[in-house]
C-alpha cells in the first residue's frame, strides 16, 4: 500500500521530473530564461498534470486498453487547450512570452509520462498527490534552473526583484540554448554531489 | 472503445467550447489593449516624435477612447484609430495581414489623411522565428515607412518593389510587404467612408 505521503514527495527530490527522470526537457530548456517564465510554465504544466491525472484515474476502469493512449491524450489537449485561453484572457503577457510553449504542454513527456506509468494504475486521491508532487517538482525544477540562468545570463531576477540589475557584464551564454544545457548539467552534477554527501552521512 | 473514446472527444469539444465563449471577448480586448494599441502608438510617435513613457501611455489611453468601427455597407465593419496632431485628425491606422513565416503576421498602417502618404507603420501579431523574422520589429526596418509616399511599391526590392528587406528574413519582410499593400488597398476603396467616419 502506498502511503499519498510518499506518492507526493518521490516527486520533488528521489524522482524530480527533468532532473531525475530528465523528462519534459524541451519546454525546460526553452522557457527557462527567466525565472517568471520558469515559474509560469511550471504552474500551467502542473495544473494540466493535476487534472489529467485525476481524470485518466476516474476513468481507468471505463477507458478500453487499446485505445487508452488516444483517449489520454484527448484529455490532457483539452486541459492545455483550456490553460492557453485561461492565459490569453487574464495572462497575456505570459502567453505572449512563453508563445508557443504552452500549446506543447500536450506533447510533455512528464504528463503523458504519468498517466500512462501511475493514474491509470491508481486511485483518484494517490494520482491527485503524484500529480501534484511531479507537478510542483517540475516547476521546483525549472525555476531553480530560470533563476541560474537569468541571474548569471542577464544579470536579473525580474520576478522577486523587479528591473534590478545585478551584474553589469552577464555571461550571456547561459541565456542561449548551448547555455541551458550547461546550466542543467550544472545542476545535475550539484545534485548528484549532494545525493552522495547525503548517503555518506546517513 | 469507439464508444468511449468518441464520448471523451465530444465532452470535451463541448467543454473547449463552453470556455472559448467565456474567454474570447477578454482575449480580444487583451489584444486590442497590448498588441493593436502599442502599434497605433509607434504611428502616433511617428507623426509626431519620440514620447517618454508617461506622454505614451497617455497617447495610448486616448487611442483606445477613439477607435472607431466603419461601416462599409452590408455587414461589413471596419476598425480604425484617429491620429491626432494638436487636436485635429491627422492619419488613420488600420490592420491588415500578410502571410508570414509562422502564420499571419499582422501590419497597422497609418494613412495621412490629407495625401495619402503612409505616416508609420506598426507590427501588432507575430509569430516569426526569434531572431531571424523578428528583425522586422526594429526600427532600422520599420524606419523606412515613415512618409513612404502613396506613389511607392510596397513590395520588397527582390520583388521589384521599394521595400528593403532584412536580410535573412524575406519571408517575413514579404509578409509586412503583404499586409501593407492590402491596408493600402482597403484605404484607398474605402477612403471616402473611413473620412466621413471620422468627420462626424
Amino acid at each position: 500500500m502506498k502511503s499519498i505521503t510518499t506518492t507526493f514527495t518521490k516527486g520533488l527530490w528521489a524522482e524530480i521530473p527533468l532532473f531525475r527522470l530528465m523528462l519534459g526537457l524541451c519546454p525546460a530548456l526553452a522557457v527557462t530564461t527567466t525565472a517568471e517564465n520558469g515559474l509560469g510554465m511550471g504552474l500551467a504544466a502542473t495544473f494540466v498534470l493535476v487534472c489529467s491525472n485525476v481524470l485518466v484515474s476516474a476513468l481507468r476502469k471505463v477507458i478500453p486498453n487499446e485505445v487508452r493512449v488516444a483517449c489520454f491524450i484527448v484529455i490532457i489537449a483539452t486541459f492545455v487547450v483550456c490553460v492557453e485561453m485561461l492565459m490569453k484572457a487574464f495572462f497575456f503577457g505570459l502567453s505572449e512570452s512563453l508563445g508557443l510553449f504552452i500549446p506543447l504542454i500536450v506533447v510533455n513527456c512528464v504528463i503523458l509520462g504519468r498517466a500512462e506509468a501511475f493514474a491509470r494504475k491508481n486511485g483518484v486521491v494517490l494520482s491527485l498527490a503524484d500529480g501534484l508532487g511531479m507537478g510542483l517538482g517540475f516547476t521546483i525544477a525549472l525555476v531553480v534552473l530560470a533563476a541560474i540562468r537569468e541571474f548569471f545570463g542577464a544579470g536579473t531576477l525580474g520576478v522577486v526583484f523587479g528591473d534590478r540589475v545585478f551584474i553589469d557584464q552577464p555571461f550571456v551564454f547561459l541565456q542561449e540554448a548551448p547555455g541551458a544545457f550547461v546550466a542543467l548539467g550544472l545542476v545535475l552534477g550539484a545534485m548528484n554531489v549532494i545525493g552522495k554527501l547525503g548517503k555518506q552521512g546517513g | 472503445m469507439i464508444i468511449v473514446l468518441g464520448a471523451i472527444t465530444v465532452v470535451s469539444g463541448l467543454a473547449l467550447g463552453g470556455l472559448n465563449e467565456l474567454t474570447y471577448q477578454i482575449a480580444q480586448d487583451n489584444i486590442l489593449r497590448y498588441k493593436k494599441i502599442p502599434a497605433v502608438a509607434d504611428i502616433y510617435e511617428a507623426a509626431t516624435g519620440e514620447l517618454d513613457e508617461a506622454a505614451r501611455t497617455k497617447v495610448e489611453e486616448e487611442l483606445l477612447a477613439e477607435k472607431k468601427l466603419v461601416n462599409l455597407g452590408g455587414d461589413e465593419e471596419l476598425l480604425i484609430f484617429v491620429i491626432k496632431k494638436e487636436g485635429k485628425p491627422f492619419a488613420v491606422a488600420l490592420e491588415d495581414f500578410g502571410a508570414g513565416f509562422g502564420g499571419d503576421l499582422g501590419v497597422m498602417a497609418g494613412f495621412n489623411l490629407e495625401t495619402g502618404d503612409l505616416v508609420g507603420i506598426g507590427i501588432t501579431t507575430l509569430s516569426e522565428t526569434p531572431g531571424l523574422g523578428t528583425r522586422v520589429l526594429e526600427e532600422s526596418f520599420t524606419m523606412q515607412f515613415r512618409g513612404m509616399s502613396t506613389g511607392a511599391v510596397y513590395k520588397v526590392k527582390k520583388d521589384g518593389g521599394d521595400i528593403d528587406a532584412v536580410t535573412g528574413a524575406t519571408v517575413s519582410s514579404r509578409a509586412v510587404a503583404e499586409g501593407l499593400a492590402k491596408a493600402k488597398a482597403f484605404y484607398e476603396a474605402n477612403a471616402e467612408k473611413i473620412k466621413e467616419a471620422i468627420g462626424d
